[in-house]
């Protein structure tokens, strides 16, 4: 195989799909991306047998062929190469030939015979939405993901594809995110599938503000197309909970909370409150709003926010981390808090499609 | 049917002599024992092979003249007691007078005696239990005596020894018994000919364990303070937190000048140490105790090993409050509560410090040595790894960086220190959910999707037995009827787990604690189960949460143990690294 290839195409090639490559990975060809040749360029491929990453870059096919080449050490080397024009030339003991201007690389590879097979995606059950909205969807739910890996149902999002929406779901048991948007399928379209952490953060990490996205899926595989890179994950096995249950029936309160006040007060606040056990407690009183923190040894603190509140005094204890995430990932300047008791969960919403419950905490005073 | 009738004295003599000599140890143990009671400032023992071919003891005592010696070889002639009376008061190692005759009377025995100020001394040869010959012989002042071949008329006694490393190994762990008690006696301690040790007279227990055990034993003891409660005195070396064997073979109770095992001494010791050592782990601990003889009675046993107490439980509570109080003292005087402050009194104890004359007899390691020799047996600042002084105070410690995410480096003033995050993890947690169980505020997370969870019959009885205990821990559980609960809310610390499993793994490490089935212990318990759970196994390492870890560390009562008492910190001495490197 022979390839010209400019450097800045290879590069964002490489960068696109090197974070999956695991650098102790149980199979050497893991660490490896695999480098085929297409009509129209150069097609790279790295997987970690559970979320694989493939991107055509453009390329001047001298001679077709195909190899496997270490992907980090490929990046590195093309990331420092002095001028634009590249070609790779791979021998059949797939020993690759790099050579840039007066610069000369010889590395050594490993046959494409022992790169994974990538999944085929199943085309029937596509469907396509703006890739702005799925990255402001995962924006919006995946810091409630589970990181408990006993909890492995709860290591990702749930996609919930019906009625002509598409609903996001993280939680961990404790709050949960929930988003949702419309996007038009026939009903044999109609699925719900748990796409694992990993390829949550891989798919934020490609997905761009522009152009589409295709997510289709297998029966244990879910993939997505977009601008010209694909994403294959395996799913998470078992069943998520129903998350329906959840929301709570019709609030007592509603507060609207100004989001940027709010999260630098519950900040302040929660430097007292200092490990993850801690909590914080929202005390509100007619037309006010106290956060207050109290560790036994080291300190209390509080802050005053004035709101519009014309309920009953009403007092209650939440993990502070847990009520800043909403907050950090929304862009909305309006929250809106709703509250039935100090026993009962509490519900971020906002204008659009979105609900977050959180549970409060028991803490005697 | 056979007459009864009275056994002649040989018999009788080989009767008790099966009580009180059971093995070669028990012949060193009472000829020992004499010595010190003849006020020997000097004693040397050398034996042969496992002791039966030959064990002589001999001393620098008061000696005898020679009607004494012949006496003392009668049946319970002593010097030590005259009535019944005097047996409770009696302070003396023995004084039953069955000893010599007894040993005699199933050995060739040898025994050469001269008091001080007489002109010659007496040589008395028996052979099981006959004199043989009185003669006169010219020894220095001090009684020296030979058993040979002993058991030589008793097969069956000498079918019950075990194998002759075996029975060295019982006269070794003797002698050093013998030694710790009376560590103002100079003892040395032979076998064919070569010294196993030599141990220096000397008031402070400490060159007497070294003598004995060598410096590495001794680096993982600290002193204990000379300490009153209940009438009884405790003083001696206690093991560092952390250190322990899996057995009790190294803790020796000296009472009176006599060592003893009785319960009443190493129960309470473990249990002063419960939250300091893992599981089946035992302190190392050398107590000496002094208490009124009249307050217990060791004539209950021939070897005097086990004694019986009149009252238990003071002794017990002695014990524990000195171990614990110990324990306390190397904890934090933490800053913000000056209260603990005073508990930690910076007087160093009268009794425990070094001689004004260093011990002789010890060049072997002066040279390379960074402290003086005695002063090692001090307590802290100065000795090796110094937690009191150490904790409280972060600044004593420089970060220097992580390893592998589970362990934190540090330089401490003496050497490079090794911090677990789990167990450092562990400790935290605990602390923190033990004040908030006290204070009934354990922050309660509430689930999303409260779980029904039905339990196996064994975990179901205990949780509902606990359920109070179990509420007021962040826990919120209800009977759902059956052996099934419904489970509400965890506490925060471990909210994002499986509530199922983690309820199980709950009753899994109670079980395991031995306290599932005991209210009294099950919220100690709880705690300790809860903040294993809940305790991170590491982080990459990041200067500022290492910091805060470390501070929150040494803020804790007891910071240099996990609950479940694995280590949180090990050091490694400047001096241990030197040596490594030589």
């Amino acid at each position: 195989m022979k390839i010209a290839v400019t450097k800045e195409a290879l590069l964002e090639g490489l960068q696109r799909i090197q974070n999956v490559v695991s650098n102790r990975a149980t199979l050497p060809v893991l660490t490896n991306a695999l480098l085929e040749t297409t009509d129209t360029g150069l097609q790279l491929t790295t997987t970690d047998l559970e979320v694989g990453i493939r991107c055509t870059i453009p390329a001047k096919v001298q001679k077709p062929g195909s190899t496997t080449l270490p992907a980090r050490r490929l990046a590195a080397i093309v990331r420092e190469l002095p001028s634009s024009e590249i070609t790779i030339e791979v021998d059949g003991e797939n020993i690759a030939t790099i050579r840039c201007g007066a610069s000369f690389f010889k590395i050594y590879g490993l046959p494409k015979t022992e790169f994974p097979e990538f999944p085929i995606a199943g085309e029937q059950t596509a469907i396509t939405l703006k890739q702005s909205e799925l990255k402001d969807g995962l924006r919006k739910t995946s810091y409630a993901i589970s990181s408990d890996e006993t909890r492995y149902v709860l290591n990702g999002i749930l996609f919930s594809l019906a009625d002509n929406k598409m609903t996001l779901v993280a939680t961990d048991g404790r709050r949960l995110a929930l988003f949702d948007t419309d996007v038009e399928f026939p009903k044999s379209h109609e699925r719900d599938f748990i796409l694992p952490t990993k390829a949550v953060t891989e798919l934020q990490r490609l997905l761009g503000e522009e152009g589409e996205v295709t997510i289709s899926t297998s029966e244990n595989f879910a993939f997505f197309e977009l601008s010209g890179t694909f994403l294959s994950s395996k799913l998470v096995e078992g069943n998520y909970p129903n998350y329906r249950q959840v929301v709570p029936g019709e609030a007592k309160e509603r507060i609207a909370l100004e989001r940027d006040a709010f999260l630098n007060c519950v900040r302040r606040v929660s430097l007292l409150s200092s490990d993850k056990t801690s909590s914080v407690r929202l005390n509100f009183t007619r037309d006010n709003l106290d956060i207050t923190a109290n560790t036994p040894e080291v300190g209390e603190a509080k802050e005053s926010l004035t709101i519009k509140y014309r309920g009953k005094d009403l007092s209650i204890a939440f993990n502070p981390e847990f009520l800043m995430d909403p907050f950090r990932n929304l862009a909305n300047e309006e929250v809106y808090l709703e509250l039935i008791d100090e026993m009962s969960p509490g519900v971020l919403k906002i204008n659009t499609p979105f609900l977050y419950v959180i549970m409060p905490m028991r803490v005697s005073v | 049917m056979e007459k009864i009738r009275l056994l002649p004295d040989e018999v009788a003599s080989q009767v008790a002599a099966g009580e009180v000599v059971e093995r070669p140890a028990s012949v060193v143990k009472e000829l020992v024992e004499n010595s010190l009671d003849a006020g020997a400032s000097r004693i040397v023992v050398d034996f042969v092979r496992s002791g039966s071919q030959l064990i002589r003891v001999a001393d620098d005592g008061f000696g005898m003249d020679r009607e004494d010696a012949l006496l003392s070889l009668e049946r319970h002639a002593t010097s030590k007691i005259r009535s019944a009376g005097d047996l409770a008061t009696v302070t003396t190692m023995g004084f039953r007078g069955e000893a010599l005759p007894s040993i005699a009377s199933v050995s060739r025995f040898r025994l050469v005696t001269r008091s001080r100020g007489a002109d010659a001394g007496t040589e008395i040869l028996v052979a099981g239990g006959k004199i043989e010959s009185v003669a006169d012989s010219g020894e220095a002042p001090g009684t020296s005596i030979e058993v040979r071949s002993l058991f030589f008329n008793v097969p069956a006694r000498k079918k019950f020894l075990r194998g002759e490393e075996t029975e060295a190994a019982h006269i070794i762990h003797q002698m050093q018994s013998l030694a710790l008690a009376h560590p103002n006696v100079a003892m040395t301690l032979s076998r064919e000919s070569r010294k196993i040790w030599q141990a220096a007279a000397s008031d402070d227990l400490g060159v007497r364990l070294r003598d004995l055990f060598g410096e590495d034993f001794l680096r993982r003891l600290l002193p204990l303070e000379s300490v009153e409660e209940n009438g009884i005195t405790l003083s001696g070396y206690l093991s560092k937190p952390g250190e322990s064997r899996p057995d009790r073979d190294q803790q020796f109770m000296i009472l009176n000048g006599r060592v003893i095992q009785c319960p009443a001494f190493f129960q309470p010791l473990r249990e002063a140490y419960a939250e300091a050592l893992p599981r089946g782990r035992h302190p190392l601990a050398v107590l000496r105790i002094s208490m009124d003889p009249a307050a217990f009675d060791c004539n209950v046993h021939p070897a005097k090993r086990e004694i019986r107490l009149h009252r238990p439980d003071l002794v017990r509570q002695a014990v524990y409050l000195a171990a614990r109080r110990f324990l306390e003292r190397l904890r934090t005087p933490a800053a913000p509560t000056p209260l603990s402050a005073p508990a930690v009194p910076p007087k160093t104890t009268e009794p425990e410090s070094p001689p004004a004359e260093p011990a002789p007899a010890r060049p072997k390691n002066s040279g390379a040595t960074p402290l003086p020799l005695v002063a090692a047996f001090e307590p802290p600042p100065q000795a090796g790894w110094n937690l009191e002084a150490q904790t409280g105070d972060e600044e004593h410690f420089q970060l220097i960086g992580g390893l592998n995410n589970r362990w934190i480096l540090m330089q401490g003033p003496d050497g490079l220190v090794l911090l677990s995050i789990r167990a450092a993890s562990e400790r935290i947690l605990f602390e923190n959910l033990r004040r908030e169980m006290q204070s009934g505020s354990v922050p309660a997370q509430r689930l999303l999707i409260p779980e029904v969870l039905e339990l196996p019959v064994k975990d179901a009885a205990w949780v509902s037995e606990n359920l109070p205990i179990l509420n007021t821990s962040g826990f919120s559980l209800e009977p759902f009827g059956g052996n099934t609960f419904k489970l509400e809310a965890l506490p925060s610390a471990l909210s994002g787990r499986d509530a199922r499993s983690t309820l199980l793994d709950i009753c899994e490490l109670l079980r395991a604690s031995g306290s599932l089935g005991n209210p009294t212990l099950a919220g100690e318990s709880l705690a300790r189960s809860v903040s294993s759970l809940a305790a991170i196994e590491g982080f990459s390492y990041e200067e500022s949460r290492a910091r805060q870890l470390v501070r929150e560390l040494l803020r804790c009562e007891l910071p240099y143990a996990s609950p479940r008492g694995h280590p949180t910190m090990i050091q490694w001495s400047f001096f241990e690294l030197e040596r490594k490197f030589h």
